[in-house]
């Protein structure tokens, strides 16, 4: 399923947006203090309002949903110019470094720019197998040797040259349950609210004649556990089978972030 | 775990910052009574407060504030609440476990006021919030009892002080509408 733009009737009035950060979570029966540690699962998600000026414009937005297919359907939406983000850098800015999955810095080459916390920046394009958006975490002036603050984590790893901005920011993101389009797409005071997730990207797989591979040599799998994928045509940032199921890795736990 | 000082913007209100003691039943117990228990080690406060409508660029600043924390795996440094008097003073040599401190200058030692024992300065520097339950000259009694071994000289801060806090559960939403934020509540427990 091709990935959906963001229709022209949605206009976001309220942003509920949060990373969510599964957290190992333990607590000491001997002298009760915490045990915590942060999982490389942190995905935005939460709810945005969307508010449709005309009755046909709500009809429109409807038919959108309904076009994603629960939560098979991916969308772009527009993360940045409005009130989810603050200005940042221009254009042009490219990661200076290897900047290794699971970083939580990343150096740009824009320099003598204020970057704010709450900045939504984008590393990668659009289009881009591993484009992910992340968050600057403390306000900083960049400069040529300038590391930056960043949650979430970095999922992949990206090489010198990859492009970055703070403008024109576009996440993928899906619906959080089947059921949106009957339940979460409530119309109330012309407003409706959508439950929406981030997808993280993964390359594009463009034929499965046999088992897909993993990079690292693992079988996909269905998150069924069982099958091993055979059955369709794959397209970038779908990481559903094409029977709506979420694709994992042969470990059985962790989705595909990482296939070649 | 690293930590993350609350920035500027943030105000609070609706304030909670209240010992939670975890207990466990003990052997005893009759037929028709409550049962006995015994306190457990890891007594902690527990911190909640609301935070009003903000501009737009403050609330942004918290919600990376809040997403920085990671859930409750790196460390919030966050102000206790005032109390109705305060200020600093220090204390002498105490052992885990005690609950009475001489503190050099006890003028701000109220029953009922909070206090933190040390200082957020160092990563490493051991810290803890008390509340006072008596007063008798120099020597306050406290609660919870002291988690660790302090030495002579130990700074004391009475009423609002910089402490460590987690996340208590998942990591909030900032409810963004156009120009502001809308208020929305956080809740914290203490560093254990």
């Amino acid at each position: 399923m091709p990935v959906q733009t963001w229709p022209t009737q949605a206009k976001i009035v309220r942003a509920d947006l949060r990373l969510n950060v599964p957290n190992l979570s333990n607590t000491s029966p001997l002298n009760g203090r915490q045990m915590r540690g942060a999982r490389l699962a942190e995905m935005w998600m939460g709810e945005i309002v969307l508010a449709p000026r005309l009755r046909a414009d709500l009809d429109a937005l409807a038919a959108w949903v309904e076009t994603l297919r629960g939560r098979s359907g991916t969308f772009e939406m527009p993360l940045a110019g409005g009130f989810l983000s603050k200005p940042g850098i221009g254009s042009g800015v490219v990661v200076t470094a290897v900047a290794a999955a699971r970083s939580v810095t990343v150096g740009f080459t824009s320099t003598g720019v204020t970057l704010e916390a709450g900045t939504l920046i984008q590393i990668g394009e659009t289009d881009a197998a591993n484009m992910q958006i992340v968050e600057v975490v403390a306000d900083v002036t960049t400069s040529a040797s300038t590391v930056v603050s960043i949650v979430p984590a970095l999922r992949k790893s990206y090489s010198a040259g990859t492009a970055v901005k703070s403008s024109d920011v576009t996440g993928r993101f899906r619906l959080l349950d089947d059921s949106s389009g009957a339940t979460r797409f409530g119309i109330g005071y012309g407003t409706a609210t959508l439950s929406i997730v981030e997808v993280p990207t993964i390359e594009a797989v463009t034929e499965a004649s046999e088992c897909l591979l993993d990079d690292d040599g693992s079988r996909l799998m269905d998150d069924d556990g069982v099958s091993c994928l055979q059955d369709d045509v794959l397209t970038v940032s779908n990481l559903a089978d094409d029977d709506g199921s979420l694709l994992l890795d042969d470990d059985g736990v962790s989705y595909l972030l990482d296939a070649a | 775990m690293a930590q993350f000082t609350a920035p500027e913007p943030i105000r609070k209100r609706s304030v909670s910052l209240q010992l939670v003691t975890p207990t466990r039943g003990g052997a005893g117990g009759m037929v028709g009574t409550s049962g006995r228990f015994e306190v457990r080690s890891g007594a902690r406060f527990s911190y909640s407060f609301e935070i009003p409508s903000m501009l737009t660029t403050d609330a942004l600043e918290v919600r990376a504030w809040l997403h920085a924390l990671r859930g409750a795996s790196n460390v919030a440094l966050l102000k206790t609440p005032p109390s109705a008097s305060g200020g600093a003073t220090t204390a002498s040599a105490a052992n885990v476990g005690d609950t009475v401190i001489t503190v050099a200058s006890a003028a701000a030692a109220a029953v009922g006021n909070t206090f933190v024992v040390g200082d957020t300065s160092s990563a490493a520097n051991f810290v803890q919030i008390c509340r006072v339950v008596a007063v008798v000259g120099s020597a306050v009694t406290f609660e919870p009892r002291l988690r660790s071994n302090i030495a002579d000289a130990t700074l004391i801060t009475f009423g609002e002080a910089w402490a460590r806090f987690r996340l208590d559960g998942d990591t909030p939403a900032v409810p963004l509408v156009p120009q502001r934020s809308e208020p929305f509540g956080l809740a914290f427990e203490e560093l254990v």
